[in-house]
C-alpha cells in the first residue's frame, strides 16, 4: 500500500463521534425516489431512521413524500410535521405540510401554513400555486387566479397554467381559458396535457376545428391519453369515419378498460355501422360501469328501438328521463315508441311534453306520422302544417336530411296536400 | 332472424381484419426502420450482479494501456468491480458503501495513467493502478462557539436541560437558513418536544466530553480540465456534498480544496463544461428541484426552478438538457430559456449524452419500461427494448471500440452495445413521428362481450310480440302498485306499521336495538307530528320467546306534545338461544281507550354468542321474577 501523505489509509476510522451518519445515505435515499423505487427507498429509510432514532430530517421527508403517494395523507402529515420539528427554517418541509392539509381537504390550514412559507419565502412560485390550488378547490375563483398569476409572474409553469386554465373553465370563461392555454403551449410547446385542455376548452367554446386540431396534435405527442382519444374520438365519430375511432378506441381500451363514456362511444360507432348486436353488448357494458348516465340509457332506447325491441327500447328511454327530464329529444323518441307499442294516449303525451320542452320540426312530422297511423287525420293536418311553416323556415339554408324530405313527401300525399 | 344476428355477431371480426391489415401498412415502415440495427449486441450478462446507476460507472484506461475498462462500484456488496473485454478482471472490497466514481489525471508523470476516485461517507478513496493511493476525507463541519457553550454548560451541569433546549432554539432561530446546528443539537430540541426526561438525561450523559465533531457526506463528484480539454490532460476534481457545498480538489496539490462554492441545497449531480483555469461552468442539480450554475468559480443568480424532482442533467455545448420525474425531458439553451421538450411514454431512469464522428448531441435515455431510446436532440432515432427496468447508461470507448454503450438493468445484468459503424442514423422529422406514434395497444381487438343463443331468440320474440309485452308489464305494475298501496293502507290503519295518523295527530315511531348482548338495550321513540297534544297512551313490548327478560314491558305514556321526540329505555337480557323466528321484539302503542294497537315497531335481537352468557348464571334472576305478570298483560293486550 502506498500511502503518499496525509492520514493513514484505510485503518478503518470508525470513531462515530465524527458521526455523519444522519445524513450518510441521503443521497442514495434521494436516488431511489427519483427513480421510483419506493419499496427499496422505504426500507432504507427505516435502516437509518432505526441508526439515528427517529431522528433524521431528509429520510422523514422522503417517507413522508413516498407516503402520500400511496394515499396515506395523515400519515405522511404526521411525518412532515416531525422533519419540520428537526428543522423548522426549512421552507420545503413546510410547503408540503400545506400540501398535505390540502389533500386532506383542510384548506384553511393549509393556507395558514402556506403564509409562513410565504413570510420565509415570498418569492417561491410553488407556494403561491399550491394556495391557488387551495382557493380553487374552495370555489374562491377570483382569488385563485390572482394567485396563479403571481406564481406565473414568479416562474412560469406548465401545471400553473393547466391548473388557471381549470379555474377558468370552472368559471364558464372558456375563451379565457383558451388564452390562458395558448400562453402555456407558447411557453412549453408540446405539452400533451395542455394540448389536450386546450382541445377541449376550444370544444366548449364551440370551436371545434380548432379543438380538432389541438387534440390530434397531443395524441400524436402521448398517443396513450384515454382522454384525448375519448375527445378526438368522438368528434371523429361525428364525421362518420366510424372505422378510425374505432381504431383509436382500442387504445383507450387497454389503457382504461372501466370507462362508461368509451364503451358508450364504441357502442354509438357500432350502431353507425349498424351492428345492432355489438352495440347493444357494448352499450349494457357502458351501463354495468355507469348505471345512472342518462346518456346511455338514451342510446340503448335508440338501439333497441332500430332493433325493433320496443318493449325494451320503452324502458330505457323512460330511465334516460328519469335521470335527465329536460332533455327534448328523449321525450319525442319515448313517443315514437310508445306508439309502436300502439299506446296512442300516452305517447300523444309524450309528444306534448317534446313540444312543450322545445318546438322543433321534425317532433311536428313525427307527431303528424304518428297520428295519421292511428286515424287521426284532422290532428295529424294540424301538426303537419307547424311542421311546414318551421320546416320551410328552418332548412332554406341547411340542406335537409333526405329521410326527411320523403316522410314529408308521403305525408303531403296522404293529406292529399300539393307541396311545390 | 338468426342469420341476421349471426352476422352482426361477426360484424367486429370483421371490421378487426380490415383495419390490422391498414395498421400493418402503416407500421410496417416504422417497424422496417426500427430493424436496421443501430446498436449490435456485444456482451450480454444476465448474472453480473451489478447494482449501480450511472454515477457510479465508469470507462477507463485504469492501467494507461490504452485499453480502457468498465470500472463499476456496487454499494450493495461494497465492491470496485473491473471488466476487461468481456472477463471479469478485478475485484475489490471496499471499506464503505460507495456513493460515486470518476476518474481523474492527475499528475504531470509521463506515463498517462488515471486515477480512481471513490466517494464513500465524507471520503474519497483514491486507487492508482487499481491500488489504495490515498484517502481524502472533508474538513469537519464547524459550529458556533455559542453552540460548543451551551454544550459545555451542559456538561458542567451548569446549565439544566431545559434551559439547553430554549439556548439552542434561539441559535438556530438566529440563523436563517437554519442549517447550522449541528445533528446533536438537533436532535435534543426534537426530544425536548417529544421524548422524556429520562432519555434526554442519558442522550444528554453520552455526549458528555466529547466535542462536537460532525462531519458531511459527498454526494456526487465530477473531473474537470484544468486548463486544456484533451483527453489525458490534468484534472481537476469537483465534489458536492450534503451540506450543499461544491468544492474544487487539485489532486497535484495533496487533494487541497482549492475554491468552495455555497450552493443552497444539496447537489444531486454535476455537470461541468470549460476548464478550471480558462473559463469554466458546472451546472448543479439540486435535491430542491432546482438547477443551479456556477460560473468561474460563482454561484449565479440564475435558477432553473422545476416543477419535479430532476433525474439526470446532459450539457453539451449547444443545450442543456434536465430529465425530470414526470416523464419529461426539458431543453434549454445556453442562456436558460426553455426550447422544448420531449415527452416519454414511460418514467425517465437515466439519462446519457454522446457525439460521434458523424453524429453530435445524440441522447440515450433509459425508461422505467425497459426502452433505451436515442434522440438526436428533439427527434426520436432508435427505439431498442429490454425486458426490465434499465438503471444506468454510459457511453464511452470501451476496449479498442469507441461507440460502446454499457447498460444495466434493475436485476443486476449487463449489457454492452456497439453502435453499428454502418448505421446511418438519420434523424428526420418523419421517422420520429413514425417511431413516437407506435402504439401496439392499437392492434388489440376491443373486447365485446358475446350474446348468447337465448339472448337472440329472447330479441326475437319481443320484436314480434313487444306490444302485448308492454301491456302485460304495465298492467303487472299496476297491480303491484295497487297490492302495495293497498298493504299499506292496511298496515295503518291496523296498527301495525310504525306511523299513525288521524285527524287531530299523527305519530311516527321507531324502535332499536343496542349491545351485543346477552345484556341489550331497547330504546323506542315517539314523534308527535300533528297540531294537538295526545294524551294517554301505553306503549307494549311483547314477544315470544320465553329466553327474553325484559326490565320493563310496559309504559304509560301521558302526554304527547307535539314535534318533540320522546324517547323511553328498557334494558333486556336474552338467556337463552333464541330461535330466529322468536328474534322479534314488537312495540305496540294503544290508546286508553281501545285495545286495539294504533301503531308498532319491530326490532330484531342479534345473535347471542351462547359461551357469554353460560358465564354469568348469576344474574339472570335480576330482574326475571318481576316482569312475568307484565309480559301476560302485554299478551293479552295484543290478543284484545
Amino acid at each position: 500500500m502506498t500511502s503518499k501523505a496525509g492520514p493513514s489509509c484505510y485503518s478503518g476510522d470508525n470513531s462515530w463521534e465524527r458521526s455523519y451518519k444522519h445524513v450518510r445515505d441521503n443521497h442514495k435515499i434521494h436516488l431511489e425516489y427519483t427513480n421510483r423505487e419506493f419499496e427499496t427507498c422505504l426500507q432504507h429509510i427505516e435502516e437509518v431512521l432505526d441508526a439515528n432514532e427517529g431522528l433524521a430530517e431528509y429520510p422523514l421527508y422522503v417517507k413522508a413524500l413516498i407516503r402520500r403517494r400511496q394515499g396515506k395523507i395523515q400519515e405522511s402529515l404526521q411525518l412532515f410535521q416531525k422533519a419540520t420539528a428537526l428543522n423548522p427554517s426549512n421552507v420545503l418541509n413546510l410547503k408540503q405540510v400545506g400540501r398535505s392539509l390540502m389533500l386532506l381537504g383542510k384548506y384553511r390550514s393549509s393556507m395558514e401554513v402556506l403564509t409562513e412559507a410565504k413570510r420565509m419565502n415570498p418569492d417561491d412560485w410553488e407556494v403561491w400555486h399550491d394556495e391557488g390550488i387551495c382557493n380553487a378547490k374552495a370555489r374562491n375563483y377570483e382569488k385563485a387566479v390572482e394567485c396563479f398569476k403571481k406564481a406565473n409572474a414568479i416562474h412560469p409553469h406548465d401545471t400553473t397554467y393547466l391548473a388557471l386554465g381549470g379555474v377558468f373553465s370552472a368559471m364558464n370563461k372558456h375563451k379565457k381559458a383558451v388564452k390562458v392555454y395558448l400562453d402555456g403551449l407558447k411557453a412549453s410547446p408540446g405539452n400533451p396535457e395542455l394540448l389536450m385542455s386546450c382541445g377541449l376548452a376550444y370544444l366548449r367554446s364551440d370551436e371545434n376545428y380548432k379543438a380538432f386540431e389541438m387534440l390530434l396534435k397531443a395524441l400524436s405527442i402521448d398517443p396513450k391519453n384515454p382522454s384525448t382519444i375519448l375527445a378526438t374520438c368522438s368528434m371523429i365519430q361525428e364525421h362518420a369515419d366510424l372505422d378510425t375511432a374505432l381504431l383509436k378506441y382500442r387504445v383507450a381500451a387497454v389503457v382504461n378498460p372501466s370507462s362508461s363514456q368509451l364503451w358508450n362511444n364504441v357502442g354509438m360507432c357500432f350502431y353507425g355501422k349498424q351492428k345492432y348486436i355489438a352495440s347493444i353488448a357494448c352499450l349494457k357494458r357502458a351501463l354495468a360501469i355507469d348505471p345512472f348516465d342518462w346518456i346511455v340509457n338514451y342510446n340503448l332506447g335508440l338501439v333497441h328501438l332500430s332493433t325493433g325491441q320496443h318493449a325494451s327500447a320503452f324502458h330505457f328511454m323512460s330511465s334516460s328521463i328519469n335521470l335527465k327530464p329536460e332533455y327534448p329529444s328523449s321525450y319525442m323518441y319515448l313517443a315514437v315508441i310508445l306508439s309502436k307499442l300502439e299506446d296512442i294516449e300516452n305517447a300523444k303525451a309524450a309528444y306534448n311534453k317534446a313540444l312543450s320542452l322545445k318546438s322543433n320540426y321534425l317532433f311536428e312530422l313525427n307527431y303528424a306520422i304518428t297520428l295519421y297511423s292511428f286515424d287521426m287525420l284532422e290532428e295529424s293536418l294540424a301538426h303537419f302544417r307547424r311542421f311546414e311553416e318551421l320546416f320551410r323556415d328552418q332548412s332554406r339554408d341547411a340542406g335537409a336530411d333526405p329521410d326527411i324530405l320523403e316522410q314529408r313527401r308521403v305525408l303531403a300525399n296522404a293529406h292529399g296536400i300539393d307541396l311545390d | 332472424m338468426a342469420a341476421e344476428a349471426s352476422t352482426s355477431g361477426q360484424g367486429p371480426g370483421e371490421m378487426n381484419t380490415g383495419t390490422t391489415e391498414r395498421r400493418a401498412s402503416g407500421g410496417s415502415d416504422a417497424a422496417k426502420f426500427n430493424e436496421q440495427k443501430f446498436w449490435l449486441n456485444a456482451f450480454t450478462d444476465r448474472v453480473a450482479n451489478i447494482y449501480a446507476r450511472s454515477d457510479c460507472i465508469c470507462l477507463c484506461d485504469v492501467f494507461g494501456d490504452h485499453d480502457k475498462r468498465l470500472v463499476v462500484v456496487d454499494a450493495s456488496q461494497k465492491k470496485l468491480k473491473l471488466w476487461k473485454g468481456t472477463t471479469l478482471e478485478a475485484e475489490l472490497k471496499l471499506v464503505d458503501n460507495p456513493v460515486a466514481l470518476c476518474s481523474v489525471y492527475g499528475d504531470n508523470s509521463k506515463k498517462r495513467i488515471p486515477a480512481l476516485c471513490v466517494a464513500a461517507g465524507p471520503h474519497i478513496y483514491i486507487y492508482r493502478n487499481l491500488r489504495a493511493y490515498y484517502k481524502f476525507t472533508l474538513p469537519d463541519l464547524a459550529f458556533s462557539d455559542k453552540e460548543k457553550q451551551v454544550w459545555e454548560g451542559l456538561a458542567e451541569a451548569k446549565l439544566s436541560i431545559e434551559q439547553a433546549c430554549d439556548q439552542l432554539v434561539v441559535l438556530r432561530e438566529e440563523d436563517p437558513q437554519g442549517g447550522n446546528l449541528s445533528q446533536r443539537s438537533n436532535q435534543l430540541i426534537a426530544m425536548s418536544l417529544s421524548a422524556g426526561r429520562d432519555d434526554m438525561q442519558s442522550f444528554v450523559a453520552k455526549a458528555k466530553g466529547v466535542g462536537i465533531h460532525e462531519q458531511t457526506a459527498i454526494t456526487c463528484i465530477c473531473s474537470i480540465p484544468k486548463s486544456v480539454e484533451d483527453e489525458g490532460s490534468q484534472e481537476s476534481l469537483l465534489v458536492g456534498t450534503e451540506n450543499g457545498k461544491l468544492h474544487v480538489i487539485d489532486p497535484v496539490k495533496n487533494f487541497e480544496i482549492v475554491h468552495t462554492i455555497d450552493l443552497p441545497s444539496a447537489p444531486v449531480q454535476l455537470a461541468a463544461t470549460g476548464a478550471i483555469n480558462v473559463e469554466y461552468k458546472v451546472v448543479v442539480l439540486g435535491r430542491d428541484a432546482k438547477v443551479y450554475n456556477v460560473v468561474d468559480g460563482q454561484l449565479t443568480s440564475h435558477v432553473l426552478d422545476l416543477h419535479t424532482s430532476p433525474i439526470a442533467i446532459i450539457c453539451s455545448s449547444k443545450f442543456m438538457a434536465v430529465g425530470c420525474m414526470n416523464k419529461t425531458i426539458y431543453f434549454y439553451n445556453l442562456a436558460g430559456g426553455l426550447v422544448h421538450n420531449i415527452y416519454l411514454p414511460d418514467h425517465l431512469t437515466c439519462m446519457e449524452s454522446f457525439s460521434t464522428e458523424h453524429y453530435s448531441n445524440m441522447i440515450t435515455v433509459g425508461l422505467k419500461n425497459g426502452e433505451i431510446r436515442m434522440y438526436n436532440e428533439i427527434l426520436l432515432c432508435s427505439v431498442i427494448k429490454l425486458k426490465e427496468p434499465i438503471r444506468a447508461l454510459k457511453f464511452g470507448r470501451f476496449g479498442r471500440e469507441d461507440n460502446t454503450l454499457v447498460v444495466t438493468t434493475s436485476s443486476g445484468s449487463l449489457d454492452i452495445k456497439i453502435l453499428a459503424r454502418a448505421a446511418k442514423l438519420k434523424p428526420s422529422a418523419a421517422t420520429s413521428k413514425l417511431l413516437q406514434e407506435q402504439v401496439p395497444e392499437q392492434d388489440v381487438p376491443l373486447n365485446i362481450p358475446k350474446k348468447t343463443r337465448v339472448y337472440v331468440e329472447q330479441t326475437k320474440r319481443e320484436r314480434e310480440k313487444a306490444s302485448e309485452m308492454h301491456k302485460g308489464f304495465q298492467r303487472d305494475l299496476c297491480k303491484l302498485r295497487l297490492s302495495t298501496a293497498r298493504a299499506y293502507v292496511k298496515s295503518i290503519t291496523s296498527g301495525q306499521g310504525p306511523i299513525w295518523s288521524s285527524s287531530e295527530a299523527s305519530i311516527i315511531t321507531n324502535a332499536s336495538i343496542f349491545g351485543l348482548g346477552p345484556d341489550f338495550k331497547l330504546e323506542f321513540t315517539l314523534e308527535n307530528n300533528g297540531m294537538k297534544a295526545l294524551h294517554d297512551l301505553r306503549a307494549t313490548i311483547t314477544f315470544k320467546s320465553k329466553g327474553i327478560k325484559l326490565e320493563r314491558s310496559q309504559f304509560n305514556i301521558s302526554t304527547l306534545l307535539p314535534s318533540v321526540q320522546y324517547s323511553f329505555l328498557t334494558n333486556l337480557r336474552c338467556t337463552s338461544s333464541v330461535g330466529t323466528e322468536e328474534q322479534q321484539l314488537k312495540v305496540l302503542i294503544s290508546r286508553q281507550e281501545s285495545c286495539v294497537p294504533i301503531l308498532s315497531a319491530i326490532v330484531k335481537l342479534p345473535v347471542v354468542d351462547q359461551e357469554e352468557q353460560d358465564q354469568e348464571p348469576f344474574q339472570q334472576a335480576d330482574f326475571g321474577a318481576s316482569h312475568h305478570g307484565m309480559d301476560s298483560k302485554a299478551d293479552m293486550l295484543v290478543m284484545g
